[in-house]
């Protein structure tokens, strides 16, 4: 958009360069934004990690989960993938929940209910999402585990590029080359950033799985947040989330409810959510985190697009590390505390930096619209 | 007219017509949508800024609500905008036209 096609309708008194000026500085806001929105994104995914880590360490949920299935006569790889299943559908219920309650407070419980019953024109897009996202989150989980931590983070970045090759093939959305420079800058860096962790990580408890599980995350978030793109076109971000998180918390309540009737105990612990004040403090901020970072992950695409947004977004990598490193430690974040593990912790902080720089001094006028001219039509 | 769909819908069928400022789009809107308050002004505003993202209409025309009389009394001094459907906007207003579930042609 051209802002020197200025006004005719100009308050009197207000000349045509400052109103362009204005003009040119209410686009700049918009961007700004969006780039604020990623970038809290960024911090709250970071911060998921610290509640994710933790409730792995308590005693009465998980492991015992995991102990009365062994029990059962179920195998350790099979046990804990039954687990992540469990832990995903309890992640999905705790942020419906405080979605719920978000829109509630923000008044839209009517957009909400437009934007559930037209089925057929947005809703649909945000069942396609929650399957993506289910995917996603399940697949971390399962890389973390089979290969390791690091993996599972470097895997999760790759989204990006999955994102960015969807949003100008399927969106259409404007990518200029200082942002797909970004975009590799920024993989480059989780890549250096986990490098200690990657290598260092020991053997991988069942090579294949963990591949398997790595590949459903960069694919399956980059295909979210291509539907999550379409469906922001005609929908409220935060409805849009909710609805999300609604549909993958039926899609884990159907898994899981298969499981439990084929006779699998994935339920015999559920009750200590509520029942354990330490457990339930957990899973909240569990949700509180997550469900933070998709609103703001959500809100980011309207005015950054899905490549932007999720370019900054995946500095979540960046900021796991800082969270982990002051929450549990340097040796529980980063694999040890020698300059084998700080270096490249260090250098893959200093390029995601120089990536995420890239993108948030981009122009911000070529980008009032976000879909390439050539499907825009008349122009 | 397409009824008790998402608030982005209606306000590319309202500027399908004509082009319209961004206070004439919130008028129309605030009643059919229960938005009077500040905020659900807001809310209508930010959706027509996302409209632009999204590509579906173009900013032709602004303007300076100097004496905050147009947009927001308690905070002269606004950008007013004026938004033309454009033609992927009208495509795409035609494929949501056959997708709701309450369509009347007027």
């Amino acid at each position: 958009m051209d802002v020197k096609e200025t006004s005719t309708n100009a308050s009197p008194g207000v000349a045509s360069s400052s109103l362009d000026e204005f003009i040119k500085a209410n686009h700049k806001k918009k961007f700004q934004f969006g780039i604020i929105a990623a970038l809290l994104c960024a911090i709250y995914w970071g911060v998921w990690y610290v509640p994710g880590y933790a409730v792995w360490e308590m005693p009465d949920f998980l492991p015992a989960v995991m102990d009365n299935m062994i029990d059962a006569g179920y195998g350790a790889d099979v046990t804990y993938t039954m687990a992540c299943i469990l832990l995903c559908l309890v992640n999905a219920i705790i942020d419906t929940l405080i979605l719920f309650i978000w829109n509630g407070a923000l008044g839209k419980m009517g957009e909400l209910k437009r934007t559930f019953v037209e089925f057929k024109a947005a809703n649909i897009y945000f069942v396609y999402a929650g399957i993506c996202g289910a995917g996603a989150v399940f697949g971390t989980y399962v890389a973390a585990q089979f290969l390791n931590p690091g993996f599972a983070a470097v895997a999760g970045v790759l989204y990006a590029l999955v994102g960015t090759i969807m949003s100008v093939l399927y969106l259409h959305q404007k990518v200029t080359k200082r942002g797909y420079i970004a975009v590799v800058i920024m993989i480059v860096g989780a890549f250096v950033l986990f490098a200690g962790t990657i290598f260092g990580g020991g053997e991988s408890a069942n090579m294949a799985l963990g591949v398997i599980g790595g590949a459903m995350c960069a694919i399956c978030w980059g295909l979210e947040g291509t539907f999550a793109g379409k469906a922001l076109d005609y929908c409220e971000p935060d409805c849009g989330i909710q609805l999300r998180f609604f549909w993958e918390m039926v899609l884990w309540f159907i898994v899981c409810g298969v499981l439990a009737i084929t006779g699998v105990p994935i339920f015999s612990t559920i009750a200590s959510v509520v029942t354990d004040p330490y457990i339930l403090l957990v899973v909240i901020l569990l949700g509180f985190s997550f469900a933070w970072c998709y609103v703001t992950w959500y809100k980011s695409f309207p005015f950054i697009g899905v490549a932007r947004g999720q370019a900054i977004g995946s500095l979540y990598a960046a900021c796991s590390i800082v969270f982990m490193v002051l929450f549990f430690g340097v040796d529980n974040a980063i694999g040890g505390h020698d300059m084998a593990h700080v270096l490249p912790t260090i250098g893959g902080l200093i390029i995601c930096l120089f990536g995420s720089y890239l993108i948030a001094t981009e122009d911000a006028e070529g980008l009032v619209s976000l879909k390439d001219d050539s499907v825009m039509g008349g122009e | 007219m397409i009824v008790g769909a998402p608030l982005k819908f209606r306000i590319l069928e309202v500027i399908e017509k004509k082009p319209m400022w961004n206070y004439e789009i919130v008028d129309i809107l605030k009643d059919e949508y229960h938005l009077n308050s500040a905020i659900g002004r807001d809310n209508i505003n930010y959706d027509c800024i996302e409209a632009v993202s999204a590509g579906f209409c173009k900013e032709i025309d602004w303007a300076i609500d100097t004496d905050g009389s147009k947009f927001d009394s308690k905070h002269p001094g606004r950008l007013l905008t004026k938004y033309e459907l454009t033609p992927y906007g009208k495509k795409t207003l035609d494929e949501l036209k056959a997708k709701v579930r309450h369509y009347t042609p007027e």
